[in-house]
């Protein structure tokens, strides 16, 4: 009895070490929660595109955690930039801030990702880009700046070369943004256009924001022009098609993907149709998983469409999943591993990044707007 | 010359929507003393009730109704009359509920309120109107057709804008000069005190006034939206800087000069736009040249005269 006693006595000391010491240990090791963030235009304008990319940065992350991919659990954070830079920058001096948030995929807009550079730097957290199309995000040398959308650098050429050789568009006037993102989209196409024989024959810049275009649309209307680039996003781009249709300008309307939206669609109605832009949006049925990810996406019950974007989003998911399973939640080793990524499959099959940081092969394709649908311009 | 002629259309279908966003600002200076900034706001939320209205009763069909039948200009009249009405409440009650009880407090403190207000507005929209985040085409109830006369484009939507501001400003003119509330509302514009000692009811016509002016608002809101045939969460904000601009630069209190500020706006826009090289760039910087001179040589505007008065 007294052995017994003794012996029980022994079990109960040891069950109570293990409770209080292996049990805590054993609950955080199971608890462990590392949190990885979106970061774009969640308000204001361009918000349609940054909850598609959002959601489907999300999708990706919760494929993760339903698989087990990893020893801990993830939690998807998002900040919303409003597209503007300083809004921007408060986000990420957040994130900066919570030790826990181990990578970042922010913003789609390239003024607002050109802000916040310095501070990814400063706290060493990854921005895999998921949208922002400035070629300069990854050409300063900051190791923290990667990217798997495609960036104008591969964009552009591919415009002009099917806008001089193919469509046979000799002139152009060039209606732009006047902020980053239309300085880069004007500067990268036109050396690329003129050097195919093109002529640009106006450049005129609106501010965000604007709502009347017929004052520069009356000048241009009177140059006759083969086709009107717009370099700029959505809600001006709809803007202006409506109102060139309206001062009876019957000429071509093209682009970049920057404005290749459902939204737009909707927003430049019956105007918009034969519009024709550059894109590095796929379309879902040329990509190996495209079908797969549509079908999860809407199985997961998401409000709102993945939008044009959204592939770019899930392939920054994919991408720090395996940056997480590879390197474990650390900032700095995250950070150096994505450039010695060179076998990472994503919804855009396999791919490596380059010494830029930029995940390659790039997809570069032309699409036209037809019965009120993006679909690829014919060959 | 046919492209001057086409600046000047443009221009004054921008001075249309710019003159009666102008004229409630103006107005409700010179009634309580203080600039509203959601005026413009408050435009935006007669556009989407009207939106509203329209998406009800067309239930989710085209939006480009310029095919004549008995249900669609009912439906036009019924979101057209929706989007005034709560226009006009919505203003009546930012009068009452954020503007009458600050109505001792330091002009500033009003100012301020409405920037809140008209951020309120802006971010509800945004979060609970369906898909309040993205542009939303406004229904095309104008025909599209256009009128060329020696190389000028009239659309009928410039007949439309121009035409309806134009009657709207006759009406306005006989309502403030000949109607007992005009004289009402004069008579406060000249002298507050003087006004209620002679049994004229401050408040009665302060709230008419928000009314008549809120709804001036959602018809310059609703002009702008069947002229652009898009609208968005933030539209009002741009008509507001250009409501108060042409207000200044008339006068602030003086609803003609609200009028000729809203054509001069307009007009240095589309002539900056126009004729120099990209320059649209410069076209907000001619205007605000434009208004800080007149204010130098004239600090009440073109054809103020309350500040002087009140002094």
């Amino acid at each position: 009895m007294k052995s017994w006693t003794r012996t029980g006595f022994r079990i109960a000391v040891i069950a109570s070490a293990v409770l209080f010491a292996g049990g805590p240990m054993a609950a955080s090791a199971q608890q462990r929660v590392v949190k990885v963030a979106y970061v774009g235009p969640l308000t204001g304008p361009n918000t349609a595109m940054g909850i598609g990319t959002r959601n489907s940065m999300d999708l990706a992350i919760r494929e993760a955690n339903a698989a087990n991919a990893l020893p801990f659990k993830l939690e998807m954070l998002s900040e919303s930039d409003d597209s503007k830079p300083s809004t921007g920058v408060a986000a990420i001096q957040k994130l900066c801030n919570d030790p826990d948030v181990i990578a970042t995929s922010a913003h789609w807009n390239s003024p607002v990702a050109l802000a916040t550079i310095p501070y990814f730097k400063q706290c060493n957290l990854l921005n895999l880009v998921s949208g922002a199309s400035v070629d300069a995000l990854t050409q300063q040398g900051v190791p923290e700046m990667a990217r798997v959308s495609t960036p104008f650098g591969y964009l552009l050429p591919h415009l002009a070369e099917n806008l001089v050789d193919k469509l046979k568009f000799k002139t152009i006037a060039i209606v732009k943004s006047r902020d980053a993102f239309g300085d880069a989209g004007t500067d990268g196409f036109v050396p690329e256009y003129e050097k195919r024989g093109g002529k640009i024959v106006a450049v005129e810049g609106y501010n965000v924001g604007d709502r009347d275009y017929t004052a520069i649309l009356t000048k241009i209307r009177q140059l006759k022009p083969d086709a009107v680039y717009l370099a700029g996003l959505t809600t001006e781009a709809a803007l202006v098609v409506r109102q060139m249709r309206q001062l009876g300008m019957k000429m071509a309307f093209v682009g970049h993907a920057g404005w290749q939206t459902s939204t737009f669609i909707e927003a430049a109605g019956p105007a918009g149709e034969g519009a024709i832009v550059v894109t590095s949006l796929p379309f879902l049925d040329r990509l190996p998983d495209g079908a797969g990810y549509a079908k999860r996406y809407a199985a997961a019950g998401f409000k709102e469409p993945h939008e044009a974007y959204g592939p770019f989003g899930y392939a920054a998911g994919q991408v720090i999943v395996e940056l997480l399973r590879r390197h474990g939640p650390d900032r700095k080793a995250i950070v150096a591993g994505v450039r010695q990524l060179q076998d990472v499959k994503t919804i855009f099959g396999p791919g490596r990044f380059d010494d830029r940081g930029e995940l390659q092969p790039k997809y570069v394709d032309m699409a036209v707007l037809k019965g009120g649908d993006w679909v690829p311009l014919p060959k | 010359m046919d492209l001057i002629l086409q600046h000047l259309v443009n221009a004054l279908a921008l001075s249309a929507v710019y003159a009666l966003v102008a004229i409630g600002i103006s107005l409700f200076f010179g009634v309580i003393g203080i600039v509203n900034l959601a005026h413009g706001d408050i435009a935006t939320v007669g556009v989407f009730a009207s939106l509203a209205v329209f998406q009800f009763l067309l239930s989710g069909g085209a939006m480009d109704i310029t095919t004549l039948s008995a249900g669609m200009v009912i439906a036009t009249l019924a979101a057209l009359a929706a989007g005034l009405a709560v226009a006009a409440i919505s203003g009546v009650l930012f009068y009452r509920v954020a503007f009458y009880p600050l109505r001792a407090a330091p002009p500033i403190i009003g100012l301020l309120c409405s920037v809140g207000v008209g951020f309120i507005i802006r971010e509800s929209i945004l979060n609970f109107y369906p898909n309040g985040r993205n542009p939303q085409p406004f229904p095309s109830i104008i025909p599209p057709e256009l009128i060329e006369v020696g190389g000028v484009i009239i659309q009928y939507k410039h007949i439309f804008v121009i035409g309806t501001a134009v009657v709207v400003m006759f009406a306005l003119a006989y309502c403030v000069e000949r109607t007992r509330f005009g004289r009402a509302m004069r008579s406060i514009l000249n002298n507050r005190e003087v006004a209620q000692s002679l049994g004229v009811s401050t408040f009665k016509v302060t709230v008419a006034l928000f009314a008549m002016g809120s709804a001036l608002a959602g018809l310059a809101g609703l002009m702008n939206a069947l002229y652009y045939n898009l609208v968005q969460s933030d539209m009002g904000t741009l008509l507001t800087v250009k409501g108060f601009t042409a207000a200044v630069i008339g006068g602030l209190g003086n609803i003609y000069g609200a009028l000729l500020g809203a054509v001069l706006v307009g007009l240095i826009e589309a002539v900056t736009a126009g004729f120099i090289p990209d320059g649209s760039a410069y076209k907000d910087v001619a205007v605000f040249g434009v208004l800080i001179a007149i204010l130098i040589a004239r600090p009440n505007g073109l054809m103020g005269r309350l500040s002087a008065e009140r002094v």
